[in-house]
């Protein structure tokens, strides 16, 4: 599926919740374009914006100003809205709350069923999207029996049954243990780099956004930081204020730069800041 | 120092008979002191929610007994205990349903019928230490954010005065700032109460901060038990049970590898800066 | 404990009767009920127990979980026997001061706790061995005919379907909830009946939000899944009637002559 347009292009794009009487603008002007095959990972605080810019992207919600492109498609035609929907993929928070089946393979078939695949085609992808995902072991299995990571893989897999381009998760690994966490990650990488499947990965976890190639860091509903994960997180000071973790080693450098002892920090891994460190002790 | 919290050869077992039997607990003997900030780690499944909820008598031994301050979850006397030991469970705002915070926080106090003016008092208090504030406790808990409604849940617990305070994943869902301003709440009871802490975290950056022993579970078994730098520096044996150690402990380990003189059992950022900055100097001079 | 409820729970299998289509478990098993409250001789209610019995076996489910599945409804067959025995009048059986045992009331107490145990473990064969969903499609395309006069089939079906699947997670949700108020000193369900009715607020308050919040998350889920209603959506399990379903339903009418024969002649 190569494109030469974007995947998905934001253009000012504003959100705001009308709830009670106090409008709240999630979302502020946010302007972004992401191709496919990226792997971007979004952070933010609670209540940042990062999951409302999230569901603008898939349609799930219509943007108050601005608009939201996805392969040149906007939501507002109805026929197109679907079509985004199919396109970009979304897991969620809690992964008791999106499975609908019974068992594992009709919760994977509710996507396809629901476009209208026919019948065989839906079983191939079922077990196509199972078999991607590792898990044709747990086909037949009723939802509740499984481990909360394997039930984010079932997610993946029931959006993958539609044949997406990208997948969104929207914070899907904060309810995981770190088993879980690292094994779901091991599953999108690895779709990300065999079948070129864009990625946005939105968290909290500082270690995650060390995966990806792409970091956006999002703040009172704008985009504050957008580059390489090594770019992102060196600017320890921008991330620390706005109430963000950078990963522990970085921190450390940037303790030994404050003091003089190292002219820049350009860390994420225990390797990089070893090979540092090793430089400052010579 | 005393004993608090005392489990001898405790084993429980869910769905016996069942297809779906798992033995929870195997044989499990513990002892902390009071005024420990004792960590439990180890995977789902391992076995820690069953072990912390055996702290205050919601699951009995099937074999084994559990003693807390002299008394034997067995018998009589379970609601003081549960006064004593105080439980926060994984997503605690799941628990709120008055209709204001203040009520909320209220309710423990008057299933332990303690009189109006106290439970105004401690309230009051409880709020002032998880800041909330007084507009707060007038709110419905369902009108707070993700992080308020966390502590006023916590405050529900809190409010009781607990001898022990037992933590399962406290954080999960918290963002890095609001995850710390919940731990140095819970870091500054433990410092002045002198409260026994007990957590339940799958972050071992987390355990690193803050506690000082770690208790290691696996299949229903305590599998290590000891000082924070003492279980971090069995990496491999972590690695063979799934569980790993903070970014810096693997980082020292590198570096005490290359160069002997440097202490490789450092786990916090702080202690590893000291480290670097004290051998630095020393090359410097 | 309410964990340990196991009556009617789907136990996967490959057995014979697993395979056959719920349309056919489901309309047998209605037609076995109203065949239960025709017989009334015991004999052949006896009889129909021991089809039941050889069902079971067929299906690959052991005596001993079907057993554990009943025992909750074992104390109703016990009373209704005990009222049965006692305070039925007719020919005295045994008399002992003030309480007759009548020829009538033990005949009777047989054929209703016959008769009801033999119409439970009969529906648990079908949930036993039909999924929850499969269920749901059977009733779907059985009372798909209603379409024509504007009942929402799908809709009701969908609903159920949910249901069916948010049954577990919530009953996982309860015992959670309960657990946290009790660590707080909420002592449930004791107390005279008001204080026991008032004791299940701080429980069923968080389990309502909860289910709201879940319902709301769900209704997202499956609309980022493209879900619009039943138009235009097809399904991944089709239902077909086999040549099994026809040796079925032969086998099924013959015992069910062969039970009314006995009743008769016997």
């Amino acid at each position: 599926m190569k494109t030469i347009n974007p995947l998905i292009e934001t253009n000012d794009v504003s959100y705001i919740y009308q709830n009670n009487q106090h409008p709240k603008k999630a979302v502020d002007k946010i302007t972004l374009s992401i191709k496919q095959g990226e792997y971007i990972a979004m952070l933010g605080r609670n209540g940042s914006g990062k999951s409302t810019l999230a569901r603008l992207l898939n349609a799930l919600l219509i943007p108050s100003e601005g608009e939201v492109l996805v392969l040149s498609k906007s939501a507002d035609n109805e026929e197109d809205l679907w079509f985004i929907r199919k396109r970009i993929g979304m897991i969620f928070q809690n992964p008791d709350n999106q499975i609908i089946g019974t068992t594992v393979e009709e919760d994977i078939a509710f996507g396809p069923e629901n476009l209208g695949v026919k019948q065989q085609e839906i079983k191939n992808r079922v077990t196509k999207a199972l078999t991607d995902v590792g898990i044709l072991d747990l086909r037949e299995r009723a939802p509740h029996m499984l481990s909360g990571g394997q039930k984010q893989k079932v997610g993946i897999a029931a959006v993958l049954a539609m044949h997406p381009m990208c997948i969104i998760m929207d914070e899907s690994t904060s309810m995981l243990d770190p088993l879980g966490r690292e094994e779901l990650l091991q599953v999108v990488s690895e779709l990300n780099r065999k079948d070129n499947i864009t990625i946005i990965n939105i968290t909290h976890h500082m270690e995650e956004a060390t995966l990806a190639n792409r970091v956006i860091i999002i703040n009172d509903g704008k985009i504050i930081e957008d580059g390489t994960p090594n770019d992102v997180f060196t600017d320890v000071k921008k991330i620390t204020q706005i109430g963000l973790d950078v990963p522990q080693v970085t921190l450390l450098l940037y303790k030994l730069q404050q003091a003089g002892y190292l002219d820049k920090v350009d860390a994420i891994t225990v390797e990089q800041a070893y090979e540092r460190i090793v430089k400052i002790l010579e | 120092m005393n004993n608090i919290i005392t489990l001898s050869n405790v084993s429980y077992t869910y769905n016996r008979g069942t297809p779906l039997e798992k033995k929870a607990l195997n044989q499990t003997s513990l002892s902390i002191d009071k005024g420990e900030f004792v960590a439990i780690i180890g995977h789902t499944g391992s076995g820690k929610s069953t072990l912390i909820q055996h702290m205050n008598g919601l699951l009995k031994p099937e074999e084994g007994s559990i003693v807390i301050d002299g008394q034997d979850t067995q018998g009589k006397g379970l609601k003081e205990l549960r006064k004593k030991v105080g439980i926060v469970f994984q997503y605690p705002e799941h628990q709120l349903f008055e209709e204001s915070v203040y009520k909320d926080i209220e309710f423990g106090l008057l299933k332990h019928n303690i009189p109006e003016e106290e439970r105004k008092k401690r309230i009051l208090e409880t709020a002032s230490i998880l800041e909330l504030s007084d507009e707060l406790l007038e709110k419905s808990p369902y009108e707070l954010s993700g992080g308020q409604k966390r502590r006023a849940a916590i405050a529900g617990i809190l409010v009781l005065q607990p001898e022990i305070l037992v933590l399962d994943e406290p954080v999960a869902g918290l963002d890095p700032a609001g995850c710390k301003e919940l731990f140095n709440i819970v870091l500054q009871l433990h410092k002045t109460k002198k409260i026994t802490v007990i957590l339940v975290s799958h972050s071992m950056e987390i355990v690193a901060d803050y506690a000082n022993r770690i208790i290691v579970m696996e299949n229903g078994q305590i599998v290590m038990d000891g000082l924070v730098n003492e279980i971090f520096s069995r990496e491999d044996e972590l690695r063979s049970i799934n569980l790993s150690v903070p970014q810096i402990a693997k980082l020292m380990q590198l570096l005490n590898k290359k160069d002997s003189t440097i202490n490789s059992q450092i786990f916090t950022v702080d202690k590893a800066y000291e480290e670097i900055l004290k051998k630095v100097k020393k090359i410097h001079d | 404990m309410i964990k340990d409820i196991t009556l009617g729970q789907y136990l996967p299998g490959k057995s014979v009767i697993h395979k056959l289509d719920p349309r056919t478990k489901l309309l047998m098993t209605v037609c076995f009920m109203v065949v239960l409250f025709i017989l009334n001789s015991i004999l052949s209610l006896f009889l129909s127990m021991i089809i039941v019995l050889i069902c079971y076996r067929v299906a690959n489910i052991s005596y001993k979980y079907a057993f554990k599945g009943i025992k909750p409804v074992l104390y109703i067959v016990l009373f209704t026997v005990v009222l049965n025995v006692f305070f039925t009048g007719g020919e005295p059986l045994l008399t002992w001061k003030f309480i007759t045992i009548s020829k009538e009331g033990v005949n009777a107490a047989i054929l209703v706790s016959l008769r009801v145990l033999t119409l439970i473990t009969s529906a648990s064969i079908m949930t036993y061995t039909t999924t929850p969903i499969m269920l749901t499609d059977a009733i779907e395309k059985l009372f798909n005919p209603l379409k024509k006069i504007k009942v929402p089939v799908h809709e009701m079906a969908m609903m159920m379907t949910i249901a069916l699947r948010f049954i577990p997670t919530l009953i996982d949700e309860t015992d959670k909830i309960m657990k946290a108020q009790a660590a707080r000193g909420a002592d449930i369900g004791t107390g005279n009946l008001l204080q026991r009715a008032k004791s299940f607020i701080p429980i069923l308050v968080p389990l309502f939000i909860s289910s709201f919040k879940r319902a709301d998350d769900l209704a997202i889920a499956m609309e980022s899944r493209c879900y619009r209603g039943g138009e235009g959506r097809t399904s991944m399990r089709i239902l077909k009637f086999t040549i099994k379903d026809f040796r079925a339903f032969c086998v099924f009418i013959l015992f069910a002559v062969i039970l009314f024969l006995i009743q008769i002649f016997i």
